[in-house]
């Protein structure tokens, strides 16, 4: 080995040694790219305007006929969900939609059925609700608290499904998209409508929205006209 | 041309500087390891929600609306009182003041974070960041003026299974006892007046929180 060649070695070292542990000097405090839960959900929801106090949102959501696999492939938790969501200041939401595939450890598949999540008191619940939708039905969603009592109501079109008792009359924010936890879960394109929200008094159409999340193969766009007509889906190709 | 010596001199003092500046390197990250210790619960929350189906949570800004500098700031802005807790835990700090709405609208929720001075909060994005950082979010929150408290504490203590009554400097409260080490959260809420002060953390139990409020 010649002088000029140990110098290089010599030079290497600490270069190499700065690179092996240069990545470690920035930790990841919080969850990394799949957001609150590290699920990694597909995931796309439009957001209401950030200035209003809102006590509740609705949408129109045409039944999409969400493919899962018969064993809820992977590992038995494939799931897809056509939802909306209210968010609580302290991190709790609520939201009720349209589901296939794993809910609350059972495999639900080759159907949709009506379905209710929640966080309350740090504790995550989910439940499949009576009645399944045929794909192209129309069903309106609603979470609420329309008399601000701080009880909030989940509906199905106009029948009851949730009544819970939470700690706010208001939601800090609001959504409405698809989840999927596999790239492999296909929600074929649908279409969310007549989105509103109530502002504590009255319900208004979204006059805002804002493209939150931008996952994996799920996707949402905003049709004609804008702010309340959305499209949704995992797979296929984006389109009002 | 350099000579021989010259290169060798001249390589000496690049090594030098290289070796030097990855051993500051090395040092600034196995500080970062002590306070990994020191902070026994980085991300204990986001791991409790892996099997979970959670939607993923708006940012703070949308959550909580805009920053203030200072308390003052924040108590002129808000029309509420607004404290600072000089109860804290040892490490922690003051790291964020926000409401929501325009200036035009009224505030209803103002919002002060804490969190430990090695963590740079402005870093971080959602509730569930913050909550993942030892974290402690306290909520002030004005009620209606048709809000029945007393109904309303009976319905959640009675409906609610994990809730529970606590006291905070002799004011009735609801607690939430949650597991740091299971990523399990903790909340104690208390009312002053119409404002509804709501604590919540994951790395801190239920019991600091209510020392933490009890200054507040």
């Amino acid at each position: 080995m010649t002088f000029t060649k140990k110098l290089r070695l010599i030079l290497m070292m600490p270069i190499l040694f700065s690179f092996a542990i240069l990545p470690n000097v920035h930790p990841a405090y919080g969850a990394e790219n799949c957001d609150s839960g590290g699920k990694c959900l597909g995931t796309q929801e439009l957001d209401s305007t950030v200035s209003f106090d809102q006590s509740g949102i609705k949408a129109l959501v045409d039944i999409p006929n969400i493919t899962t696999s018969s064993t809820c492939a992977p590992n038995g938790n494939g799931f897809g969900v056509v939802s909306t969501w209210a968010f609580f200041a302290n991190g709790e939401w609520i939201g009720i939609g349209v589901a296939s595939g794993q809910i609350d450890g059972i495999c639900y598949d080759s159907e949709e059925h009506y379905y209710l999540e929640y966080m309350q008191d740090f504790d995550v619940n989910e439940f499949k609700l009576s009645g399944s939708p045929s794909p192209g039905e129309d069903i309106y969603f609603q979470v609420s608290d329309t008399n601000n009592d701080d009880t909030w109501q989940a509906y199905v079109d106009t029948s009851q499904a949730a009544s819970l008792i939470m700690d706010f009359d208001y939601a800090s924010e609001t959504s409405t998209g698809v989840e999927a936890t596999d790239n492999n879960i296909s929600v074929p394109k649908t279409s969310i409508t007549n989105v509103q929200e109530h502002d504590g008094t009255d319900w208004d159409y979204w006059t805002y929205n804002d493209r939150e999340y931008d996952q994996q193969e799920g996707w949402i766009v905003q049709c004609t006209p804008n702010y309340k007509n959305i499209a949704v889906g995992v797979g296929g190709t984006e389109s009002c | 041309m350099l000579t021989r010596k010259q290169k060798f001199l001249l390589g000496l003092a690049v090594s030098f500087t290289v070796m030097t500046t990855s051993m500051l390197v090395f040092q600034s990250d196995s500080l970062i390891e002590v306070n990994s210790q020191e902070l026994p619960y980085l991300n204990k929350y986001s791991e409790s929600l892996i099997s979970k189906k959670v939607p993923p949570m708006p940012s703070i800004e949308r959550m909580y609306g805009s920053e203030y500098e200072t308390i003052t700031d924040l108590k002129t802005r808000s029309n509420t009182d607004v404290k600072e807790s000089t109860t804290l835990p040892d490490g922690i700090e003051l790291k964020l003041l926000l409401t929501k709405g325009t200036p035009e609208e009224k505030s209803r929720l103002t919002t002060v974070i804490y969190g430990p001075t090695s963590i740079d909060y402005n870093q971080l994005e959602t509730l569930t960041d913050i909550l993942d950082s030892h974290g402690i979010v306290v909520l002030y929150h004005e009620e209606q003026r048709s809000f029945d408290k007393n109904q309303w504490y009976e319905d959640v203590l009675s409906q609610r299974e994990h809730t529970q009554p606590i006291k905070v400097a002799n004011i009735a409260g609801i607690g939430v006892a949650g597991n740091p080490e299971e990523g399990h959260g903790s909340k104690v809420i208390f009312h002053r007046e119409n404002v509804q002060i709501q604590l919540i953390s994951v790395a801190y139990d239920m019991i600091d929180l209510i020392r933490v409020a009890e200054s507040l």
